[in-house]
């Protein structure tokens, strides 16, 4: 029984959801105390929100192995095991952080590969912008085939992962914690089976409105860029166009725009608990972790590669090669998951080291 | 990515790996060398010897840092509260830190009392 007053109380618990699951589970209750007394004490405190904020969005972001050191060299007491659980936290954030750097890529790539179409293949000679944007699309095709490449290369393992685990405990029998381990594997399993279907049909079918069909003059093979043009296309098409145009649009093709963008996250959520709950062994994690190292050293292509056209864009609004605002935002995001990747990918093979494997 | 990882605050033993989070480690950690106690005695003892009041989010961010570090542990909870205790590693952590401290602030007073008349 609390001594404290319902008030003080339902503060404290409104404070408390700052924090993950996991640290609620473990210092939640003593927290919640400490609170409570602190706001009898100082009823309205602002300094007091604000702590409690970033102390709990420091330990969600501990927590999703993209931040803090929660288990230092020191370690006394820390198992090998926790250390490849951070490992494990650390590549399930950089599985989605590259998963929408991959989206985000598609949407600049896409422009570019279907605008080149429109440039015959020589131009003597070829004006500044149209070269910059020629060698963009070349740089920007080439990482984002590579990022393909490592994303397939490390989906692998993961599910022969998943299949071993479930075929070894059963889908019934539970853990010494009560928990089914492959029934914990289902469910995330399943939304990114069902989530994963749902967005390659979906691609397939719209990718035959692609408007490079005709020849887009690109290394890309034809079938993927319009597959990533489709995917993206609730970045590139939904929000660029007023709504009496998009109106206009086919009503399946509107709903693939609504719905790719949902099933899509739903894909990126269920990947990175699939990575997290798998219990990858030692030597998958430092397979993985070296995939994760060779794709931080190819995100910079592809941002890169996008920045500089969109700064060096310019001429008409329907001219080839103009980057518009979504091209922006894109690159901005691209900009932006740089370094939330290579701290994960920092994060992950650090604690491996520590843990005694060498990635 | 750079080829080799640089040195983290984290990485360095003792309470010089707790950057920023040093200053709550060190006060938590004297608190703690006097006996046994929860987090709300912990703030009170501090504010008391220290002046400075540790908002609940830092100091439970310090403590589990301590408490994952093996410096300090926690004791069987009482009506909802848990005490945590100093041990041996914690200690001698703080000994080390306090000394360097200690180093520190005699050169500092010796140095301001040579050339800096006071008033």
């Amino acid at each position: 029984m609390s001594r404290h007053g319902a008030v003080p109380a339902r503060r404290a618990v409104r404070l408390l959801r700052w924090y993950p699951a996991s640290w609620r589970a473990r210092y939640g209750e003593e927290f919640a105390e400490l609170l409570m007394a602190d706001i009898e004490e100082r009823p309205r405190s602002a300094a007091r929100i604000l702590d409690v904020a970033r102390g709990g969005l420091t330990a969600r972001l501990a927590g999703a192995g993209l931040a803090g050191r929660p288990l230092a060299a020191a370690g006394h007491g820390v198992t090998p095991q926790a250390r490849y659980r951070q490992v494990s936290a650390s590549l399930g954030s950089l599985a989605g952080v590259l998963a929408v750097f991959l989206v985000a890529g598609a949407v600049p790539c896409s422009e570019l590969v279907i605008d080149r179409q429109a440039v015959p293949r020589v131009i003597p000679p070829l004006s500044r912008p149209a070269s910059g944007a020629l060698l963009a699309t070349d740089a920007i095709s080439a990482a984002m085939l590579l990022l393909l490449a490592l994303a397939v290369l490390a989906a692998v393992p993961v599910l022969a992962a998943v299949l071993a685990t479930a075929a070894a405990a059963g889908f019934g029998r539970a853990d010494r914690a009560g928990r089914a381990p492959a029934g914990r594997l289902l469910r995330p399993a399943a939304v990114l089976l069902a989530g994963g279907m749902f967005l390659f049909i979906g691609a397939r079918h719209f990718g035959n409105g692609w408007p490079g069909t005709g020849g887009h003059g690109s290394f890309v093979p034809a079938g993927l860029a319009a597959f990533g043009w489709a995917l993206s296309l609730s970045v590139s098409a939904y929000w660029a166009h007023p709504a009496s145009l998009l109106a206009s649009f086919p009503r399946p093709e509107v709903c693939w725009m609504a719905a790719s963008p949902v099933a899509l996250a739903a894909c990126v959520v269920a990947a990175a608990v699939l990575v997290r709950r798998a219990g990858l062994s030692p030597r998958v994690l430092a397979f993985e972790v070296r995939l994760a190292v060779a794709a931080c050293a190819v995100l910079p292509v592809a941002a890169g590669a996008a920045a500089c056209w969109v700064a060096t864009s310019g001429g008409r609004l329907n001219a080839p090669f103009h980057a518009g605002l979504i091209d922006l935002a894109c690159t901005v995001v691209l900009a932006l998951a740089l370094p939330v990747a290579a701290r994960a990918a920092r994060l992950a093979r650090r604690e491996l080291l520590l843990a005694g494997s060498r990635p | 990515m750079p080829k080799r990882d640089r040195a983290q605050p984290g990485d360095e033993p003792g309470l010089a790996g707790f950057g920023r989070s040093a200053g709550p480690a060190t006060l938590i950690l004297s608190s703690l060398a006097g006996g046994p106690k929860h987090g709300y005695a912990l703030t009170k003892d501090v504010e008391e010897f220290a002046g400075v009041r540790l908002a609940p989010g830092t100091l439970y961010e310090a403590l589990a840092r301590l408490e994952s570090q093996g410096m300090i542990e926690a004791l069987e909870p009482a009506d909802r509260r848990r005490p945590y205790q100093l041990t041996a590693a914690g200690a001698a952590a703080l000994r080390t830190h306090l000394n360097a401290q200690q180093r520190v602030t005699e050169v500092g007073l010796r140095r301001l009392g040579a050339r800096w008349v006071t008033g």
